[in-house]
C-alpha cells in the first residue's frame, strides 16, 4: 500500500516536473492563491459567524428589553386607570346619593383604545356601574369568576388575571372579547357606611398581542409571555398549542433566572432569554432556535461561495494569461533552439521578452554564430589539409625525378652494375612506400628518416658523391610522430639549391633532437645560402616559380606542419650567404601510435 | 493544437448561449404567466371592524356580486375580506400582505380616516389601485394619487333626510310627539364614533333641518355609543334614568344604536315612547320600522355601493374603463344617494333587499 | 491569438458561473411557494374563520399560499365541480374541498398528474382514495344524542333537521345521533327544506309553526342558525341542540337559547390539511389516521379554559 502511494507521488512529481513552465507556474500560482484565499476566507467567515451569533443574541436581548418596556408601560397605564377610578372617583362618592357613571364613562372614552370595559361590583357580585356597556348577560355568576376571587384573596394588591373571554356584558353582535382582568378590592361608601366592592378594569388582550406581534415580526425566533407560574399569556402560536398541534417549553423556561440560557427542546437547540416584568411577575421569554441563525448565515455562506467561485475562476484564468505572457518568450526561445537542434543553423533565434530571456537569446545567437565560424574554419582547415596532402602526394610523383632515377637504373642495368641497380630500385620502392604510407599522414620519425635515407641513397647515386650526408638523430625521438614528407623536401632543397652548384664537396647534415619538450629536426647544408630578403618569402610566397626540384616546396611543408600541429610549429630558416643554410623543423612531441 | 482549442471555445460558447436562452425563456414565461393570470382577479378588502352591521351587510353584498360577476365574465374572482379589529396598524399590515400577494385591487374601509398614509403609500409603491369606502378620506389624501377612489354616500344628505323624516312626522302628528305640550321638541342624540364624518355630519344636519323648518329643538343630552347597540342600550338607559318621559325624540346616527335605544326604552317603564329615527336601513332597522317602533330610517344604499366597488375593482384589474352608469365625480368618487324609509315604503325595501 | 482565446474562455466560464448562481439564488429567494386552492361550500367565508386561521398558520409554517373560493349558493354540485376544474386549470398546486355533495364524481376532473394532491375537509367525497380531515362525525352525533338523553324527558318530541344529508359528514352525524337516541326516545319528527325555500330561516319557521315540538336537533351550521333565528322570531320556547361551528351558535349557547353544542376544532382541521399537502407525506387516505378533536359544551362549561380557546378564536 505504501509502495503504491510512493509510486503515485513519484509519478505525480515527475509529471509535475516534466511539464512545461507555463503549466507549472499556473498550477503553483493558482494553488497558492486558492490556499491563501481559502485561509483568509475561512478565518473571516468564522469571525463573521461568531459576530453574527453575538449580534443576534444581543438583538434578541434588545427586543426583549423593548418588549418589556412596552409591556411595563402598558401595565402601568392600566394600573393608573384603576387607581384613578378608585382614588379620584369611588373614594369620594357617596353611592347612596350619587353615581359614578359620568366619570367612568369619561375614563373609558379616554382609554377606549386599550380597554374593553371598566366596572364596579359590590361584594355580592351586583353591578354598581360599568362603562361602556352596562347590560349584563343573563345568569352570570360574578362571584365565581377568577378575578373576583383573586382580588378578594389579597385586598391590598392589584390582581392580573390570565387572558380569558369576558363573561359579563351582553354585546348583541355575538361579539366576545379576550381580556386580561385587572381587579382590586375597593371601599364603597354608602352614607358614611363603608363596604367592600371590587373594581374591574378589563384590558383589551389584543393590545398585548399587538405589542408582541410587532416584536415577533422579525424572523429569527419568537417572544412569548407567561405568568409567574409559566402559564401562557401570549404566544405567537397560541392556537396551535391549545389545540395540541405543538408544544412549548413554557413551564420550564419560566423557572429560569432572568438572562440567557441554552436549552434543548424537542431535539432542537435554542437560545432562551428570560426577563421578569415587575409587579405582575409575568415573564417575557424569547426563544431563538440556533438553526434559524444558521439559516440566515446560509445566505452569507452562499454569497461567500459565489465570491470564492468567481475569484477562483478569475484567478485561474488570470494566472493562465499571466503565465502565458511570462513564458511566451521562453517558449519562443525554446522553439528557436529546437529549430537549431534539427540542424538549421540559420534559424533566427528569438531575442525578445524579459531581459534575461533577451540575454539568453543574444548569447545563444552569438554562440551559434561562433559555432558557424569555427565550423567554417574547420571545414576550411580540412579542405586545406586535403589540398596539401594532395599536393604533397602529387609532387611525389614528380616526373623528372622519376625519369632521372629510372634512367639511372636503366644505365646501371645496361652497365651490368646489378647490385647498384637493385639497391636503387629497392630504395625507390621504399621511397614510394613511405610516401604513400598507406594513406596515413602521420608516421613515425623513424619512418620519415628512413624515407630521407632512401632519397639520399638515390640522389647520391645520381649526384656521384657530390655531397656527403651526416645523420645525427637522437634515437629517443624515433618513436615520436611527424607528418610524412617533410625532411625529403628540405633535402631536395639542400641538394638543388645548396650543394649542387658547389665546386667542393657539399656537406648535408641531418640532426634530430629533443629540446624543451619539442622535437627539432635540422637539415643543414653548407651551400650558397639564401639571401635575407628571400628567406621570409620562402615560407610565404606560394606563387614563386620553382626552378627545379620536386616542387613541394617549403611552403607546403610549413603549411602541412602548421595545419596539423598548429601555428607555433613549423619551419625556421637560418641562412648565411656563402656559408650555408639550416632549416629547422619544429614539431611537438607526440608519441607515435600505430593506427589500425 | 489550435484545432482542439477552437473546439473547446466552440463548446463553451454553445453552453453559454443555451444557459442564456434558458434563463431568458424562464423569465419570459414568468411574464407570460402573469399576463395569463389576468384570468384570475384577486381583490383584497380590509374593513375596520367586522362587527359593524352595516359593514357586514355591505361585505356580504360585495361577495355575492363578485360571485355573480365571476359567473358572467368567466374570470375567477377572489375577494379576501379581512377585519382590522379597530387597529390602523393591523390594517396597514393587511394592506402590506395584499401587496405582497400581488392582489389586483385593494378596498379599504379605514379604521382612522385621518391616517390614510400607511395604506396609500404601500399600495402606491406597488402600483395597486385603492378603493376606499364608507369612511371618507380628506381631500388632500384623495388627491395624492390618481388611482385612489372613494365609494360612499353624502353624509349631509343622510342627516337632512333624518331631519325630513322627523318633519314629516311632526307635520302629521305634532301634538302626540310634543308630550309636554311646550311647543319645543326635547330630544337626545345617540352618536357614533367620535371623529367619524358620518357621526358629525348627521348629528348636525338632522337637527339643522328641523330647526330650519321653523321648529324649536331642545337638546336634553347626547351620548356616544360608537355605532354599537349594546353601548346604546347602556347610554339610553342612563338618559332615561335622567330624563325619562321628557324625551320626545331620539335621533340616532345609525340603526344599531337606534335599536339599542329602543330596547332600553322597552326595558324601562316609559309609557309614551319617543320618536326614534335611525340611518342605514339594515335588516333590524327595517323590521323595526315595519313594527312602527322606529318612525323611519334612511337607507344607506349598501347594494349600490357594493355594486360600485365590484364594478370598479373589476375594471381596474383588467385595466378597462369604468362602466358608464357609475357617475364618478372627477373620475374619483361616487356618492350613492340615500333614500328615506318610513312605514309607507318599508315593505318594498324589505322585499327588495331579500 | 492564443491569449485572446484564453480570455474568451475565461469570460465565458465566469458569466456561466454568475448566471447559474444568480438563478439558484433567486430561486432560493422565491422558492415559489405552493398554491393551494380551497373550495368551500356556502357563500359566507365568516363561517370558516377558524378553518381559515388554521390553514393560514400552516401556510406560513410550510411555505404555501392558500386561496379561498366560495360558492354562489349554499349548495350546488355542478358548480363545485366546475370550480375545482377551474382552479386546477389555473395552476393550483393542490386542491382542498369541503364537499357540499359527497356523491360528487371527481373522476371527471382532468388532473395534471396522477399524484395531484386532493384533500377533503369537514365533508368528504364517497369514492376514491381521497382523505377527509374531520372529527369523528358519527361519534359527534352520538355525543349529542347522549346529551339529549341526559337532559330530556323520554316523552319529549324531538324534531331532527334533515337538511344537507348529501354531505357525508352530516349523514354520519345523523346516523350516530339516531342510533343512540332511539335508546330512550321514540317520538320523532323530521324537518326538511322544501323547494323554493332558498333562505334557511323560511323552512325553520314553517316547520316550527306547523307542529309543536320540545326539542329541535340541528346537525350543521346553517340549519342550527336558521332554527335559532326562527325560534327568536316566532318567540317559541324549544330546547335546541346542535352540531355547529358558528359565533352565533356560541352566543346563543351562552345565553341559554341553545342547550348543548357539539363543536369540532376546525383550526386543527385547517392546519393539518394544509400541512399534509405542503409536507407532501400524509394526504393519502390510507395514511391519514387520526381524527380531529371535538368538544361538547353547554352554558356551564362554555368558559372553561380548554373550551374557551377553541370556541372563541382570537380574531386577528
Amino acid at each position: 500500500m505504501k509502495d503504491r502511494i510512493n509510486k503515485l507521488i513519484r509519478r505525480l512529481t515527475k509529471t509535475y516536473q516534466r511539464r512545461s513552465i507555463q503549466f507549472t507556474i499556473s498550477i503553483s500560482f493558482t494553488a497558492i492563491a486558492i490556499i491563501s484565499m481559502g485561509f483568509v476566507g475561512l478565518t473571516l467567515y468564522e469571525k463573521y459567524i461568531e459576530n453574527s451569533k453575538q449580534l443576534v443574541t444581543q438583538k434578541n436581548k434588545q427586543l426583549i428589553d423593548q418588549a418589556s418596556l412596552n409591556l411595563n408601560t402598558y401595565i402601568r397605564n392600566m394600573m393608573n386607570i384603576s387607581d384613578t377610578m378608585y382614588y379620584s372617583v369611588i373614594k369620594s362618592k357617596d353611592l347612596a346619593i350619587e353615581d359614578m357613571d359620568k366619570e367612568m364613562a369619561l375614563l373609558y372614552e379616554v382609554n377606549k383604545d386599550n380597554l374593553i370595559s371598566i366596572a364596579c361590583f359590590d361584594d355580592s357580585g351586583k353591578l354598581i356601574a360599568a362603562s361602556p356597556v352596562a347590560t349584563m348577560k343573563t345568569d352570570v355568576s360574578v362571584q365565581s369568576q377568577d378575578w373576583f376571587i383573586q382580588a378578594n384573596r389579597k385586598i391590598e394588591n392589584l390582581h392580573f388575571s390570565k387572558p380569558h373571554v369576558q363573561e359579563l356584558f351582553d354585546d348583541s353582535n355575538f361579539r366576545y372579547y379576550w381580556v386580561v382582568s385587572l381587579s382590586r378590592v375597593v371601599s364603597l361608601t354608602y352614607q358614611g357606611n363603608t363596604s367592600r366592592g371590587i373594581l374591574l378594569v378589563d384590558m383589551n388582550f389584543s393590545d398585548i398581542e399587538q405589542l408582541f406581534s410587532k416584536v415577533n415580526a422579525k424572523g429569527e425566533g419568537y417572544v412569548y409571555l407567561t405568568d409567574s407560574e409559566g402559564e401562557l399569556i401570549y404566544h405567537p402560536r397560541q392556537k396551535m398549542i391549545y389545540t395540541n398541534l405543538m408544544e412549548e417549553n413554557n413551564k420550564t423556561a419560566a423557572q429560569y433566572e432572568d438572562g440567557t440560557h441554552m436549552e434543548t427542546f424537542q431535539k432542537e437547540e435554542r437560545a432562551v432569554v428570560v426577563k421578569t416584568v415587575g409587579y405582575t411577575g409575568w415573564k417575557i421569554i424569547s426563544v431563538t432556535p440556533i438553526k434559524e441563525i444558521a439559516i440566515n448565515l446560509n445566505q452569507f455562506k452562499f454569497f461567500t461561495v459565489i465570491i470564492l467561485g468567481v475569484s477562483v475562476i478569475v484567478i485561474i484564468f488570470g494566472n493562465i494569461l499571466i503565465s502565458q505572457k511570462v513564458t511566451n518568450p521562453i517558449r519562443k526561445l525554446e522553439k528557436s533552439v529546437r529549430d537549431l537542434e534539427s540542424g538549421n543553423l540559420n534559424s533566427h533565434i528569438y531575442t525578445g521578452g524579459s531581459h534575461e530571456i533577451q540575454h539568453l537569446g543574444k548569447t545563444i545567437t552569438s554562440m551559434v554564430n561562433q559555432m558557424k565560424y569555427l565550423m567554417d574554419d574547420i571545414v576550411k582547415e580540412q579542405e586545406e589539409k586535403r589540398k596539401s596532402e594532395l599536393d604533397a602526394l602529387q609532387s611525389q610523383i614528380n616526373p623528372h625525378f622519376l625519369y632521372n632515377t629510372l634512367d639511372s637504373i636503366v644505365w646501371m642495368v645496361e652497365s651490368e652494375r646489378y647490385p647498384e641497380a637493385i639497391s636503387m630500385v629497392t630504395a625507390l620502392a621504399s621511397l614510394f612506400r613511405i610516401s604513400l604510407s598507406k594513406g596515413k599522414n602521420i608516421i613515425s620519425i623513424k619512418d620519415e628518416i628512413e624515407h630521407a635515407k632512401n632519397y639520399l641513397k638515390i640522389q647520391k647515386v645520381r649526384y656521384k658523391d657530390q655531397f656527403s650526408v651526416t645523420l645525427d638523430i637522437d634515437p629517443q625521438i624515433m618513436n615520436y610522430s611527424t607528418i610524412k614528407l617533410i625532411v625529403q623536401p628540405l633535402l631536395e632543397n639542400a641538394i638543388y639549391y645548396g650543394v649542387e652548384s658547389m665546386r667542393d664537396e657539399g656537406m648535408i647534415t641531418i640532426r634530430g633532437y629533443e629540446e624543451e619538450g619539442d622535437i627539432y629536426i635540422e637539415v643543414s647544408d653548407n651551400g650558397m645560402g639564401i639571401p635575407f630578403e628571400e628567406q621570409s618569402l620562402l615560407l610565404t610566397d606560394n606563387n614563386r616559380a620553382r626552378k627545379r626540384g620536386s616542387g613541394i616546396g617549403l611552403i607546403n611543408v610549413q603549411q602541412r606542419i602548421q595545419l596539423y600541429f598548429g601555428k607555433e610549429y613549423g619551419l625556421q630558416i637560418q641562412s648565411e650567404l656563402d656559408e650555408g643554410t639550416t632549416i629547422i623543423i619544429h614539431l611537438p612531441k607526440v608519441e607515435y601510435k600505430e593506427e589500425k | 493544437m489550435k484545432q482542439s482549442r477552437k473546439k473547446i471555445a466552440g463548446v463553451i460558447v454553445v453552453l453559454l448561449l443555451s444557459v442564456c436562452f434558458y434563463v431568458g425563456g424562464k423569465q419570459f414565461f414568468k411574464h407570460q404567466k402573469s399576463i395569463d393570470e389576468v384570468k384570475h382577479i384577486k381583490i383584497g378588502v380590509s374593513i375596520y371592524d367586522e362587527y359593524d352591521t352595516y359593514i357586514a351587510e355591505l361585505m356580504q353584498e360585495v361577495s355575492s356580486l363578485a360571485k355573480k360577476k365571476e359567473m358572467e365574465e368567466k374570470i375567477a374572482i377572489t375577494v379576501d375580506v379581512q377585519s382590522a379589529g379597530g387597529s390602523q396598524i393591523t390594517q396597514n399590515d393587511q394592506i402590506e400582505s395584499f401587496v405582497d400577494k400581488n392582489y389586483n385591487v385593494v378596498c379599504v374601509g379605514l379604521v382612522d380616516r385621518t391616517d390614510a398614509s400607511g395604506v396609500i403609500d404601500k399600495a402606491k409603491s406597488a402600483d395597486i389601485p385603492i378603493i376606499f369606502f364608507n369612511r371618507e378620506l380628506v381631500n388632500e389624501d384623495l388627491e395624492r394619487w390618481d388611482k385612489i377612489y372613494y365609494v360612499g354616500a353624502d353624509a349631509v344628505q343622510s342627516g337632512v333626510m333624518q331631519g325630513e323624516i322627523i318633519l314629516e312626522a311632526c307635520k302629521k302628528n305634532f301634538e302626540s310627539i310634543d308630550k309636554n305640550k311646550d311647543g319645543i321638541l326635547q330630544y337626545v342624540i345617540i352618536e357614533g364614533e367620535p371623529g367619524h364624518q358620518d357621526a358629525l355630519v348627521r348629528t348636525e344636519y338632522s337637527v339643522k333641518t328641523v330647526v330650519n323648518a321653523g321648529y324649536t329643538l331642545q337638546k336634553l343630552g347626547n351620548e356616544i355609543a360608537n355605532w354599537n347597540k349594546a353601548q346604546a342600550i347602556t347610554k339610553m338607559t342612563s338618559l332615561l334614568e335622567k330624563y325619562g318621559e321628557e324625551i320626545e325624540v331620539v335621533i340616532s346616527n345609525n340603526d344599531e344604536m337606534a335599536l339599542g335605544a329602543l330596547e332600553a326604552i322597552k326595558n324601562s317603564n316609559i309609557e309614551s315612547y319617543p320618536l326614534v329615527v335611525g340611518v342605514d336601513g339594515v335588516q333590524g332597522g327595517l323590521e323595526s320600522v315595519k313594527k312602527k317602533e322606529m318612525i323611519g330610517t334612511v337607507y344607506n344604499d349598501y347594494r349600490g355601493q357594493a355594486k360600485a366597488i365590484v364594478e370598479m375593482a373589476f375594471a381596474l384589474s383588467l385595466q378597462q374603463d369604468f362602466p358608464e352608469e357609475l357617475n364618478l365625480i372627477e373620475n374619483k368618487s361616487i356618492y350613492l344617494p340615500y333614500q328615506k324609509i318610513t312605514y309607507d315604503n318599508v315593505q318594498e325595501y324589505i322585499r327588495m333587499l331579500n | 491569438m492564443k491569449r485572446v482565446s484564453w480570455i474568451v474562455v475565461g469570460v465565458c466560464f465566469l458569466s456561466l458561473f454568475l448566471i447559474i448562481s444568480s438563478q439558484v439564488y433567486s430561486e432560493k429567494q422565491t422558492k415559489s411557494s405552493k398554491q393551494i386552492s380551497v373550495i368551500l361550500y356556502g357563500n359566507n367565508i365568516d363561517r370558516w374563520q377558524s378553518l381559515k386561521q388554521g390553514m393560514e398558520q400552516a401556510g406560513k409554517d410550510y411555505e404555501g399560499e392558500v386561496n379561498y373560493v366560495l360558492m354562489s349558493l349554499e349548495h350546488d354540485k355542478e358548480e363545485q365541480l366546475s370550480l375545482i376544474q377551474r382552479e386546477i386549470d389555473n395552476h393550483a398546486d393542490a386542491v382542498i374541498i369541503a364537499a357540499n355533495d359527497s356523491s360528487m364524481d371527481l373522476s371527471s376532473i382532468r388532473l395534471p398528474s396522477k399524484k395531484y394532491p386532493i384533500l377533503c375537509v369537514e365533508s368528504g367525497v364517497d369514492n376514491q382514495d381521497i382523505a377527509l380531515v374531520s372529527a369523528d362525525n358519527y361519534k359527534m352525533g352520538e355525543s349529542l344524542a347522549m346529551e339529549v338523553i341526559d337532559h330530556e324527558n323520554e316523552i319529549a318530541k324531538i324534531a331532527i333537521v334533515m337538511n344537507h344529508q348529501q354531505r357525508d359528514s352530516v349523514k354520519a352525524r345523523y346516523e350516530g345521533f339516531y342510533n343512540k337516541i332511539v335508546e330512550k326516545f321514540d317520538n320523532f319528527t323530521f324537518w326538511r327544506s322544501e323547494k323554493g325555500e332558498n333562505r334557511a330561516i323560511i323552512f325553520a319557521q314553517r316547520e316550527l309553526t306547523q307542529e309543536a315540538v320540545d326539542v329541535v336537533v340541528a346537525l350543521d351550521n346553517s340549519s342550527l342558525e336558521a332554527v335559532i333565528d326562527a325560534t327568536l322570531n316566532l318567540n317559541k320556547n324549544v330546547k335546541i341542540y346542535g352540531i355547529a361551528n358558528s359565533d352565533k351558535a356560541v352566543y346563543y349557547l351562552d345565553n341559554g337559547k341553545v342547550k348543548t353544542l357539539v363543536y369540532q376544532d376546525e383550526f386543527s382541521i385547517g392546519y393539518i390539511s394544509v400541512k399534509s399537502i405542503l409536507d407532501g407525506t400524509t394526504y393519502k387516505k390510507e395514511k391519514m389516521s387520526h381524527y380531529i378533536k371535538y368538544h361538547v359544551v353547554d352554558d356551564t362549561t362554555l368558559y372553561l379554559p380548554e373550551n374557551q380557546h377553541v370556541l372563541f378564536p382570537f380574531v386577528k
